[in-house]
């Protein structure tokens, strides 16, 4: 994000701050599709993504005299949502939960050995519904501090520094939990996809 | 010098975000060049990011935005600055001279109100004394006494002859007449160990909810922060509709702290154990609250008949003597009149021994009641199928046509029912709880503060309003996720996680005003459901703030008494 917008939106939190309503409703415009693209990635339901988000920005109304512009206004609402959805995995924690992974997906529906070999072709040919799902699937099934890394890189295209910000761990340390992050699910997206694939030594 | 595979692997992902430099790009290309395996690990891991690329990320849902609009906007968040930026804001503006001023009103405040304390436990050790001197049948403190507590309006004359209602056993007449003494526990100074920082009130606040629920029940027995300015714009007034919820009304109108704990124990008592009774001091048992609740063994049979709420029969059965107005004196205007408070806790809200005897008393104060006639929503004057909201406003709209000795008299009724054996809404005694009576009496009294709490209330609680919500255990619980989920205010999901056995004893929601009206109409049309409601509202704030203009989501606190059932 640049400059200028972090300027534009430090003005606009001082006037929503002030009592100017459309400005706080042109933070959630700005803001709303990049918050609910992650949440939505991370969390693998939209309905649930959505409310994240709308608690999201609901506490971030409520704090917002506590912003004060040393960071990126996404970059804070991003820590809010980071806080509500480790609040609310703490609370599915209370009870066991039926989680969609790759191996019930394939079990249940999809054949395997369909699909290309992920290397081969996989970005080029027009992602079906089921090989969207597949790979959604697999990202879901990383473990947490992957799956956000890949997500905020690869999914939001983000750059290491805004990463950086957002998660709140020096640029290194997101270079290697990506590069570790990356193997991981290629491993995993060779099982669905190719399971007769043997695991690639380079 | 070519790298080797596992040096090429290292940078396989700064190859994949183009961010190597110039000669390690060269060193890369260079072994990938030769080595088919490289080549392959980093083809594939450059079409993974190209796909994962390509799925991308979707933009928000529309309802998104929409939903924000209506959950803030409806209730004008955002039309006026948030109360923590209007706070700020007000703080600014006044400067820091003003901000020092306001401290050193607050400590003024705060001093005299700890003068008031003094003066309040002055009175108390004044009570014991009087108690402990040689005074026969008489459990009363005296009448000079209770002028110094200075919460309870002075008895006004009830007509000679006519049936006596519970209250007016705070008559002399009926304290000479030989009411029985129930004998109190020595407990030291109640305001002496109930501190903001009293570990016995944590223990209590852990085991009944989170420390929001002690502000809660802080700012309950700090209903009375109107009588002093308010320095804070965020504190709470738990009056008038507090009082829905008797046992808390009585607690917050109580002119003691050993009796508000008391009605707080009545309400929640269930929820306690043993160790968690460090709220009420060392020296009192659960054991010294079921008999403080129970006085059986201290009072006649005919009067006990009277004074303890059958489920089996809806109505109070009229007692021997006092033409079915049974006394209990929860009302802790009458208890303390009664010599029970302010010091003891052992005399419960339902010491049917103080009351339920037909003497003669001074007309006027007191409505009469027809021998036999059992209280009921008739009696008030109340359809039984009124809502609480719907009894608040029309409280509201008589409370200057009703007689107070009336309203006075359906407060005292109430606390008879043991909290656990209350009927529910629903049951056949539903319509008795509908009403729950004494309300204006609950906000009529006590005008002195008893604890300066509304700072702590303001911490947590700011200007929000809030109302409190009590079901009936578990399957009050469950009706009130069924409902949350289909008036769409809580996914399906997170509803059923506060299902049986896993549900928290409270739950806090933050709604608007519209779909909070349609929870609470929801719940009150549900059948086994007991629900008590109560709501605040914010104190206006002493500077630059009109709470009119704003009014932010309402948060409800449902409070499920009970236990959680086994095995749910």
């Amino acid at each position: 994000m640049g400059h200028e917008t972090q300027h534009d939106d430090f003005s606009l939190v001082r006037e929503a701050i002030a009592g100017r309503a459309e400005a706080f409703e042109t933070l959630v415009l700005r803001h709303q599709d990049r918050l609910f693209g992650l949440l939505h990635r991370l969390v693998g339901d939209p309905e649930r993504a959505m409310d994240l988000a709308q608690e999201t920005f609901l506490k971030a109304w409520k704090g917002l005299a506590s912003f004060q512009g040393e960071s990126a206004f996404f970059t804070w609402l991003y820590r809010i949502a980071r806080n509500v959805l480790s609040s609310m995995v703490r609370y599915d924690q209370a009870r066991p939960r039926i989680r969609a992974s790759v191996s019930s997906a394939m079990d249940d529906d999809h054949p395997r050995g369909d699909f290309e070999a992920f290397e081969a072709s996989p970005a080029e040919v027009l992602l079906t519904a089921e090989r969207k799902e597949l790979v959604l699937a697999a990202v879901r099934s990383l473990p947490e501090e992957f799956r956000e890394v890949i997500v905020l890189r690869d999914f939001q295209d983000l750059p290491y520094e805004e990463i950086a910000g957002l998660l709140e761990v020096p640029t290194g340390t997101v270079r290697s939990r990506l590069h570790r992050a990356r193997l991981d699910l290629r491993e995993r997206l060779k099982r669905v996809l190719d399971p007769t694939a043997e695991t690639e030594e380079p | 010098m070519n790298w080797s595979c596992r040096q090429a692997e290292e940078r396989m992902t700064d190859a994949v975000d183009a961010r190597l430099g110039e000669s390690e790009r060269a060193r890369f290309e260079a072994h990938v060049a030769g080595c088919e395996g490289c080549r392959r690990s980093l083809g594939s891991l450059r079409a993974q990011r190209r796909t994962l690329l390509q799925i991308g990320t979707e933009s928000a849902p529309s309802a998104l935005i929409r939903n924000l609009r209506s959950k803030i906007a409806s209730e004008s968040y955002l039309r006026e600055p948030s109360p923590v930026a209007g706070r700020l804001t007000h703080i600014r503006r006044m400067g820091l001279a003003r901000v020092a001023a306001m401290i050193v009103i607050a400590g003024l405040a705060a001093t005299i109100a700890f003068k008031e304390f003094q003066y309040q436990d002055s009175a108390r050790e004044t009570l014991r004394a009087d108690r402990s001197k040689p005074r026969p049948e008489v459990a009363v403190g005296a009448p000079e006494a209770r002028k110094t507590i200075g919460t309870a309006p002075a008895p006004k004359d009830v007509v000679p002859g006519e049936a006596v209602t519970p209250s007016a056993v705070r008559a002399p007449e009926a304290e000479l007449a030989g009411a029985p003494t129930v004998p109190a526990p020595t407990l030291t100074s109640a305001s002496q160990r109930f501190s903001l920082s009293d570990p016995g009130f944590e223990s209590y606040a852990r085991h009944v909810a989170r420390i929001e629920e002690a502000v809660l029940l802080r700012a309950l027995l700090n209903r009375d922060r109107e009588a002093t300015p308010p320095v804070s714009d965020g504190a709470f007034l738990m009056e008038e509709p507090l009082g829905k919820i008797p046992s808390l009304a009585m607690a917050a109108a109580a002119p003691d702290l050993d009796l508000a704990r008391l009605f707080l124990e009545s309400e929640f008592r269930r929820d306690l154990e043993a160790p968690q009774l460090g709220l009420l001091g060392p020296d009192v048992s659960l054991d010294d609250l079921e008999k403080a609740a129970k006085p059986e063994g201290e009072i006649s049979k005919a009067d006990a008949e009277g004074a303890v709420w059958d489920p089996e029969h809806p109505e109070p059965k009229p007692s021997a003597v006092g033409g079915g107005s049974a006394a209990p004196t929860a009302n802790p205007e009458k208890a303390s009149a009664a010599g029970l408070a302010p010091s003891s806790p052992a005399p419960s809200p339902t010491p049917r021994a103080l009351g339920g005897r037909a003497n003669p008393v001074r007309p006027g104060n007191e409505t009469p009641q027809p021998e036999g006639q059992s209280p009921s929503p008739k009696g008030t004057g109340r359809t039984p199928t009124e809502s609480p909201r719907e009894i608040a406003r029309n409280d509201t709209a008589s409370a200057d046509s009703k007689s107070k000795a009336a309203e006075r008299k359906e407060a005292a009724e109430e606390p008879r029912r043991p909290s656990a054996s209350r009927p529910r809404a629903g049951a056949p005694n539903a319509k008795k709880d509908a009403s729950t009576p004494g309300i204006e009496e609950a906000a009529d009294v006590s005008p002195t503060p008893l604890l300066d709490l509304g700072k702590e209330a303001s911490k947590s609680r700011r200007s929000v309003p809030f109302v409190v919500a009590v079901v009936s255990g578990e399957r009050g619980l469950e009706q009130v996720n069924d409902l949350l989920v289909t008036l769409g205010l809580v996914p399906v999901e997170r509803s059923a996680q506060l299902a049986k056995g896993q549900a928290p004893r409270t739950l806090k929601l933050h709604l608007a005003r519209e779909p909070l009206n349609r929870l609470i109409s929801g719940i009150e049309s549900a059948p086994g459901v007991l629900l008590r409601v109560a709501e605040s509202r914010p104190v206006a704030p002493a500077v630059d703030f009109d709470p009119s203009t704003v009014e932010p989501l309402v948060e409800l606190l449902i409070v499920v008494l009970g236990r959680a059932e086994p095995g749910g």
